[in-house]
């Protein structure tokens, strides 16, 4: 990755940034814990500008791909990774605090459950709710919740999809209600080990 | 977001993609925002109504008669212990992030040992069930033996591997039979209690696996045998 030979233009730290709203996404799939993911994703960007600064990575068609390869590997070593080290602040004018911002940043966990129900709350008639709890609260799987309610593919993924987009309106709509000071801040407590906060 | 990307998404989130096809998903959506706002929308969903129960969600709902585990779900939400359904779906779920060292890792700290059948009834008034042990704390190499009683309701108590802010997915494999998944807390020793519908498991062999998101963590096998054929079933 990056090889000696490449003249086009150079990765920039802003182009590491613009990954974080992807990267957080697959992150809190992977995890699906809100704090985990602020924290993994801070830790995978801080390597992967390390990497940018450093020559390892060089080509922007790479720099997805390396992203993702980090983030892959912060996940499958959560178990053995020590507690990350508490500073006092972060450094105002880190990178990390430049970062393109996403709705799920500025929540806990019990926000998303109000959210969520909300959203359910909306959904047209009795039906609609029953497979969305059935999805997501019961676990059952998109087959068998077609086959309980005698939907077909375009009836189930119509009900899911309508569902996804209102809590995609509702997170960016509570987003843009947040105190701008609120930007920037460090994730769950947690923030750069002390050997990286230069950055 | 064009409609082929759209049908990728849809899915991806369904979990109905290969590994390589997820993989290569998942790279477009490190590069493309706007898909990273439908996947959260989605995780959104998952998390917030994953703090609910059915019933507090939709108190019309009609109970999920073809679950095993539907006839004890009160008592299991009760007592903290969850549920077990059966989820076809996570049979199809690609493996992912799997790390055959971490998961041999995981299966040396279990020590895995024979498993017994304790034979205690669950107190209270809700239901009588008949406690399975998976013991840990003894041969590390045998595969567990439970024992199970002809009928009513078995409380499985299971290692448990986790990973640091994880809520593990636990899947029990029966050869013949659905998939059953629960998600669980362990306990401070490690393991988690599984309510199941005796009529849902089935004798011979079985695989439990431990999962953090998609990412396997652990597994192993056991055998089920009926204690009634085997004079088991009392607690040793």
């Amino acid at each position: 990755m990056g090889g000696e030979s490449y003249d086009g233009p150079a990765l920039t730290e802003a182009d590491v940034l613009r990954c974080v709203p992807g990267l957080r996404a697959l992150l809190l799939r992977l995890t699906r814990n809100l704090e985990t993911t602020n924290d993994l994703a801070q830790e995978t960007v801080i390597a992967v500008i390390l990497a940018v600064r450093e020559g390892r990575v060089r080509e922007p068609g790479a720099l997805a791909a390396y992203v993702y390869q980090v983030a892959r590997n912060k996940v499958a070593t959560l178990s053995s990774r020590p507690s990350l080290a508490l500073i006092e602040e972060l450094p105002e004018a880190s990178v990390w605090g430049e970062r393109p911002l996403t709705p799920l940043e500025h929540f806990e966990a019990g926000e998303l459950r109000e959210l969520a129900l909300a959203v359910l709350g909306e959904l047209g008639n009795e039906r609609d709710r029953s497979l969305i709890t059935g999805y997501y609260i019961e676990g059952l799987s998109k087959p068998e919740l077609m086959q309980r309610m005698m939907l077909n593919a375009d009836q189930f993924d119509r009900v899911i999809s309508r569902a996804r987009g209102r809590m995609r309106e509702r997170l960016l709509a509570k987003m843009n209600g947040q105190p701008a000071a609120m930007r920037g801040s460090a994730p769950s407590g947690h923030s750069f080990p002390k050997d990286q906060k230069a950055l | 977001m064009n409609p082929l990307e759209g049908f990728l998404l849809k899915a991806y989130l369904d979990g109905e993609l290969d590994n390589e096809a997820a993989e290569a998903f998942e790279l477009l959506l490190i590069e493309r925002p706007d898909i990273a706002e439908l996947v959260d929308a989605d995780s959104a969903l998952r998390i917030g109504l994953g703090q609910t129960t059915v019933a507090s969600a939709t108190p019309a709902l009609s109970p999920v008669a073809t679950a095993p585990a539907a006839v004890i779900e009160q008592a299991g939400q009760a007592q903290r212990i969850p549920a077990v359904v059966p989820d076809a779906r996570f049979g199809r779920r690609r493996s992912f992030l799997y790390s055959p060292a971490l998961a041999a890792g995981v299966m040396l700290a279990l020590g895995l040992g024979a498993g017994y059948f304790a034979g205690r009834p669950v107190a209270g008034d809700m239901q009588t069930a008949t406690l399975a042990y998976i013991d840990k704390t003894r041969d590390i190499s045998a595969k567990p033996v439970i024992a199970l009683p002809d009928g009513g309701a078995v409380v499985l108590l299971a290692p448990v591997a986790t990973i640091d802010a994880c809520v593990p997915e636990v899947l029990l494999r029966q050869a013949g039979a659905n998939d059953m998944r629960a998600n669980a807390v362990p306990d401070e020793f490690g393991y988690a209690s599984f309510v199941v519908a005796r009529s849902a498991l089935r004798l011979g062999e079985a695989t439990v696996e431990v999962r953090c998101g998609s990412a396997p963590v652990s597994h192993y096998a056991i055998t089920f045998v009926s204690a009634t054929a085997s004079g088991a079933g009392q607690s040793p």
